[in-house]
């Protein structure tokens, strides 16, 4: 008996989760084991066969084999629930607004493609609709009626106010306006997909759309830790997003399970012990 | 007797031109006045059945410019609720010629009147643009500006166009009072409020529409003189009409006129031609048959139908660059006029903004200018010692005129319709042209064959007889014992000397070369013949999509005049 099963499939952003689990700081959870495979691979692509995920990539096959602790396939059925993180899901204005602008930008210099308001939230739901994470979720929920939890790619660090000169990702009126909407969109649109998004905590959030500077020193992503990153976050960020999945997820995990990452770490009698 | 119409042309007679004529042989129906060629830059606009003429002309390879682009991740659907992709800007349909004249002027002026702004609960609607935002604006101001930057695109594609297709669709129309501004939909359907003290319903005339189009194209041409303009006019009829009269008497007033107009402007000006979709589809001709069963609707059919005419006269251009153009008009502007910005992420090249029709990597290198000849003629010319031809120079001597226009230019005749070649193209059956040849039965393939296998030497004794210049090994064969030269004679004769030998295989290799070459030519001709195929199934299968394009169509149209 292992509890309840927890398998993750991520990016680079997995890094911080998986530092976060082994840190011990998370109360929740208790009863929870976790598996899990994640590749800092920009685009991963997986055959869905027999009831597994099998990467394309060899080299994704070896750091999934290396993030598992040797597997190098996910297995479906062997797990209670899914946590994809990031795989392409989430907002990202800064990303977006380098593709096409709102009129507000027209106040602080030409621009070339301007959309609308309601046109730039279709934008990010066309965005999200591509990613990666929604096509693993199909694949998954074609074998499991698990739940499916979508950890989306952690909001940009405001210290990148600075890098970016782009004005209108400080404003406030616009932020307020945009990033709920799209928020909603996003939302809804895994909702579409048979998944459910826990967005970042509200305490991790500077300006809707952007992460408070503190959750970015110490970043990490797969293979290190980063002093300046503008894309990933700490552990300390992931332990305050795995507390409330796990939250909602322990409702139907035993209580007396055991908590351990990747339960093939773990000798048989050890986990008996557990 | 003599009368005037002795000696005409049949498609002058009814009888012969159209009770005898299938509607889809399409004989002599329409002779282009001007040609397009590859390099010009395609606009349109008009009402809803001009979207499946751009759809049709992009297929075809011709290169249908388009300054405001769908920004990328925004799926083909949502794209086209916002009004993206299907004309050459994002100003929706344009049902009325005083529309197309406000909107030029306007454009010419970057004029944007706040009364244009309509509400709709808490969201604003650009009144000549209803449809171009679902839910509307955000605010008047967000409004106001993507209005402005518009404008701003629309006065560019103005003037960097070289050929103009409109469609002209409706007479009838809603003024505002205060203005004199006319609106694609009535006040009170999409957005709005109808107020009869302030909007008024108006029928124009055809005075109206011919001096509106005169105005438009004094303005146009006035900054791009080479400018070609093709009308068309709507075969859709009305959804409804706001006259008193049955809406069938509405509708044929209304497509009247727009005939009328469109068919005198393209008598008086050079560079204004009439192409007859309306004919095409809403004469007798067709029976109907071109209508869906609500006979508003033009199916797929009726569409194909008409641009085979089209495509008859202009040709589908074989070099496939329709993105081509786009790009060149919208990356520069992407780049200067961008903001400066700083970033230090790229964006991955896969999500990159990419012109609307992607250029595969094989097409790219075939355009590239080091393109290489083909092997085989690389190695003729290698033997003859000949200087290989530059590269501009292939791609000059590649790039042929189409047939109809060099065929003009040769004759100074109009260009021979594709029915009458393919007419005369139909040729009699091998056997029977035999026949009229000599008189004679025509003898079998298998019988023809057999004697060519007979008749002929083995391959290896005909190169070495022609490398020799003596009798074939045949013909020595064929003599009679007693003619045959002594054995050791034959031997000194038959082993040629080791410098003979080498120029006999230099000859067959040079041989051999040249054969592949005609080999390499004739894939390449065969290679041609399937992208045309493919580019038919292409144009076969867009009908579909031409069919949802006029569901949508009838829905704007039922908003439009469900007042």
């Amino acid at each position: 008996m292992t509890g309840f099963s927890l398998c993750v499939i991520g990016n680079s952003h997995a890094g911080a989760v998986w530092q976060a689990w082994k840190s011990g700081t998370i109360a929740a959870r208790q009863g929870f084991s976790m598996t899990v495979f994640a590749s800092q691979a920009s685009s991963v692509e997986m055959d869905h066969r027999d009831g597994s995920l099998v990467p394309d990539d060899p080299a994704v096959s070896e750091m999934f084999a290396f993030t598992s602790g040797g597997k190098d396939r996910i297995e479906i059925d062997k797990y209670d629930a899914f946590l994809l993180v990031g795989l392409g899901y989430g907002i990202d204005l800064a990303r977006t607004f380098t593709r096409c602008n709102v009129f507000e930008h027209l106040a602080h210099g030409s621009a070339d493609i301007v959309v609308s308001h309601a046109c730039l939230v279709e934008i990010v739901r066309g965005h999200n609709a591509k990613s990666a994470a929604l096509a693993f979720a199909g694949q998954v929920r074609a074998d499991s009626a698990a739940p499916i939890l979508i950890y989306p790619t952690p909001f940009r660090p405001e210290t990148m106010l600075s890098e970016e000169n782009d004005p209108c990702l400080s404003d406030q009126a616009l932020l307020d306006n945009i990033m709920p909407r799209s928020i909603a969109t996003v939302s809804e649109l895994a909702s579409q997909n048979g998944c459910e998004v826990f967005w970042q905590h509200p305490e991790t959030v500077a300006l809707p759309g952007l992460t408070k500077a503190k959750f970015a020193k110490g970043a990490v992503n797969l293979r290190s830790s980063i002093e300046r990153d503008s894309k990933h976050v700490n552990p300390d960020f992931a332990v305050l997003s795995l507390q409330a999945i796990l939250q909602r997820l322990g409702q139907a995990a035993p209580e007396s399970a055991p908590d351990h990452i990747n339960s093939h770490d773990i000798e048989p009698e050890t986990r008996a012990r557990a | 007797m003599k009368s005037p119409y002795t000696g005409l042309k049949p498609n002058r007679f009814w009888r012969t031109g159209v009770s005898e004529a299938h509607p889809l042989t399409v004989p002599d129906l329409y002779a282009k006045k001007f040609a397009i060629a590859a390099s010009d830059k395609i606009a349109t606009a008009g009402s809803c059945f001009a979207q499946h003429v751009a759809n049709y002309l992009r297929t075809n390879g011709f290169s249908v410019i388009d300054f405001e682009p769908s920004p990328h991740f925004l799926s083909p659907e949502t794209a086209k609720a916002f009004g993206y992709g299907i004309y050459s800007a994002r100003y929706g349909n344009i049902y009325t010629v005083r529309q197309l004249l406000q909107l030029a002027q306007d454009a010419d002026s970057g004029t944007v009147d706040p009364l244009n702004i309509w509400t709709k609960g808490d969201r604003f609607y650009d009144a000549l643009r209803p449809n171009i935002e679902p839910d509307g604006f955000d605010s008047p101001e967000e409004a106001t500006v993507l209005r402005e930057q518009h404008l701003a695109k629309v006065k560019r594609l103005l003037r960097r166009m070289n050929v103009f297709i409109f469609t002209l669709g409706l007479t009838e129309a809603w003024v505002d009072k205060r203005t004199g501004r006319v609106f694609p939909t009535a006040p009170g359907t999409i957005a709005g409020d109808f107020d009869p003290d302030v909007y008024e319903f108006k029928n124009f005339t055809y005075d109206e529409i011919y001096e509106d189009f005169v105005e438009f194209r004094d303005l146009i041409c006035a900054r791009n003189r080479e400018l070609k303009i093709i009308l068309t006019v709507s075969p859709v009829p009305l959804t409804a009409t706001a006259t008193d009269n049955h809406v069938l008497v509405a509708t044929t007033y209304s497509k009247s006129v727009l005939r009328a107009v469109a068919g005198s402007l393209a008598d008086t000006y050079s560079n204004v031609d009439y192409f007859p979709s309306y004919e095409m589809i809403a004469s007798p001709w067709s029976k109907g048959f071109f209508y869906e069963s609500n006979m508003r609707e033009v199916n797929s059919g009726g569409v194909a139908a008409v641009m085979r005419v089209f495509f008859d006269q202009h040709g589908a251009i074989e070099t496939p660059a329709p993105g081509e153009t786009l790009s060149e008009e919208a990356r520069p502007e992407a780049t200067s006029e961008r903001r400066p910005r700083r970033s230090r992420e790229r964006t991955p090249r896969a999500e990159r903004p990419r012109p609307a029709t992607e250029e595969t990597a094989g097409e790219r290198r075939g355009k590239r200018p080091n393109k290489r000849a083909p092997r085989a003629e690389r190695q003729i010319a290698a033997a003859e010692g000949a200087q290989p031809e530059a590269a501009s120079e292939r791609r000059r001597r590649h790039k042929r005129v189409p047939r109809a226009e060099r065929q003009m230019a040769a004759e100074g005749t109009q260009p021979e319709a594709a029915s009458k070649r393919r007419q005369r193209r139909e040729r009699a059956p091998r056997a029977e042209r035999l026949i009229a040849a000599d008189g004679t039965q025509p003898e079998a393939a298998s019988e023809r064959r057999r004697k060519r296998a007979n008749e002929r030497t083995p391959r290896a004794e005909r190169q070495m007889a022609a490398a020799e210049g003596t009798d074939s090994a045949g013909e020595r064969r064929r003599r009679r014992p007693e003619e045959r030269v002594p054995d050791a004679q034959r031997q000194r004769h038959e082993r040629p000397s080791r410098a003979e030998a080498k120029a006999a295989r230099a000859e067959v290799k040079a041989t051999r070369v040249k054969g592949k070459a005609t080999q390499a030519k004739s894939k390449a001709t065969k290679g041609k013949a399937t992208k045309s195929k493919a580019t038919r199934a292409k144009a076969k299968a867009e009908p579909t999509e031409a069919k949802a394009d006029e569901v949508v169509c009838e829905d704007i149209l039922l908003e439009a005049f469900n007042t």
